[in-house]
């Protein structure tokens, strides 16, 4: 009886988020996960989605360039932060205490976005991701802007990211297998101008070049004039 | 009897009188307001988001609505005429186009609105859908990008009406953007308001999917 009453009370109090964290051996992308951590473009394939077949966008890595960066330009040293709101299904990038980015996302659906503070440890301006199984399949070559977040309770190897999203265009809802989906327009965006400093088509994040913290929180609280309130 | 000298100086006098005297009041009464005008009260001003364009009979409102990849651009101009109706004019161009394609055009009580939702184009940039808000009624209205008509002829798919007549078990709840480039996900409604089932509309086949899923 005790052990039961006892039990039960460290359920009620346990942290909310820790239930949603992946297991052991979890990986986003259950077939791709993170093999590939080098940008990747297959512009002949056709990709798969939910039993619908899938023309990818035609990337060209050299045409890629050090970005113009458009965003934060008013107060460049002020350190960045991206706030996802998954009741809101809604991004925040803030410079400083000032917006500079929102809009709508996609999280995760079969699987769900865990919630915690991370940094972004690498960037790819193109790769693929396949995973699922049955009718939850897919196979997406040419995943454009993706930026890989971890932290020390959900590792580098669960390949959780924010990237754009071809496929689907139901943004505010939930869409993804862990992944923070975004427009191609939005991700481009983002991309540009997170941390760590684009210089490739693929950038890593290292101790002089850290990556921008990515706070995947269960709901947002803005606040004026200041950076919102993460509830996790 | 006439009046006397006295009683019509007297008469004149309590004219000039009460004329000056409303005189005296009027200009008390403005000048009190011409102060109270330039002297506000401190109180906080409520904040005002920047207004949206108002559409007027002279100066037609614009909203512009890019594709998810940036390559096509949905564009909606809004035009109020005095007889309280408003048009509704929906043309596509690319971003380096100057001239735009018009697609669709409908003129309504200035009652309904219509609107281009975040989620409007098709992940292929081949299709969009619009919205007109008649009270609590709600109409989707699936476009060819191109302007092309559908299979029946028709310029475009009334996603509402469709579901109205192929399903009598539940209402159209929310249509809310696209699975693939040619399944809408629509969510319907139980009497209750409960979000009973999810859908794809196939725009190619006119027809609903039921779904294990539910979209919400």
């Amino acid at each position: 009886m005790v052990s039961f009453v006892t039990t039960a009370l460290l359920l009620y109090f346990a942290p909310a988020h820790s239930s949603s964290l992946p297991s052991e051996n979890f990986c986003a992308n259950s077939i791709s996960c993170i093999h590939n951590l080098t940008a990747q473009v297959d512009n002949n394939a056709v990709g798969y989605f939910y039993g619908q077949s899938i023309i990818p966008p035609q990337i060209d890595l050299s045409a890629f360039h050090t970005p113009y960066q458009v965003l934060g330009t008013s107060d460049p040293t002020a350190p960045k932060h991206i706030f996802v709101d998954l009741a809101g299904q809604t991004l925040y990038a803030f410079q400083g205490n000032n917006l500079i980015l929102q809009t709508l996302i996609s999280s995760g659906k079969w699987h769900p976005t865990p919630p915690g503070d991370y940094h972004i440890w690498v960037k790819l301006a193109s790769t693929r991701m396949s995973g699922g199984e049955g009718n939850d399949a897919y196979d997406l070559p040419n995943v454009p802007f993706v930026m890989f977040f971890s932290n020390d309770q959900v590792p580098a190897s669960a390949g959780f990211s924010l990237h754009g999203a071809y496929w689907h265009n139901n943004f505010g809802h939930p869409m993804s297998h862990g992944c923070v989906n975004m427009r191609q327009i939005d991700a481009e965006t983002l991309y540009d101008w997170a941390d760590p400093p684009t210089t490739g088509t693929t950038t890593r994040a290292t101790a002089q070049n850290p990556g921008t913290e990515v706070s995947i929180c269960t709901s947002v609280q803005l606040q004026a004039g200041a950076q919102p309130q993460c509830v996790e | 009897m006439l009046p006397t000298l006295r009683s019509q100086f007297s008469f004149k006098l309590f004219t000039v009188l009460a004329v000056a005297l409303g005189i005296g009041i009027a200009a008390a009464f403005f000048f009190y307001n011409l102060h109270h005008i330039k002297a506000p009260t401190k109180q906080s001003m409520p904040y005002l988001p920047s207004p949206t364009p108002t559409p007027s009979a002279a100066q037609p409102a614009e909203k512009s609505w890019p594709s998810p990849d940036g390559h096509n651009i949905l564009i909606m101009h809004t035009q109020l005429s005095s007889n309280h109706t408003v048009t509704y004019v929906f043309a596509v161009k690319t971003p380096d186009q100057t001239t735009e394609q018009v697609i669709f055009r409908k003129t309504v009580p200035s009652t309904v609105t219509m609107t281009i939702p975040f989620n409007s184009w098709s992940p292929d940039d081949k299709h969009f859908f619009i919205q007109e808000h008649d009270g609590d009624r709600i109409r989707t209205l699936v476009f060819n990008a191109s302007g092309a008509a559908f299979k029946d002829g028709q310029i475009f798919e009334d996603i509402t009406d469709f579901f109205s007549k192929k399903n009598s078990k539940y209402t159209l709840g929310e249509v809310t953007g696209w699975a693939s480039p040619i399944y809408v996900v629509v969510n319907a409604r139980a009497a209750d308001g409960s979000l009973a089932s999810s859908f794809w509309f196939d725009i190619s086949r006119q027809t609903f999917i039921p779904l294990a899923t539910k979209f919400e």
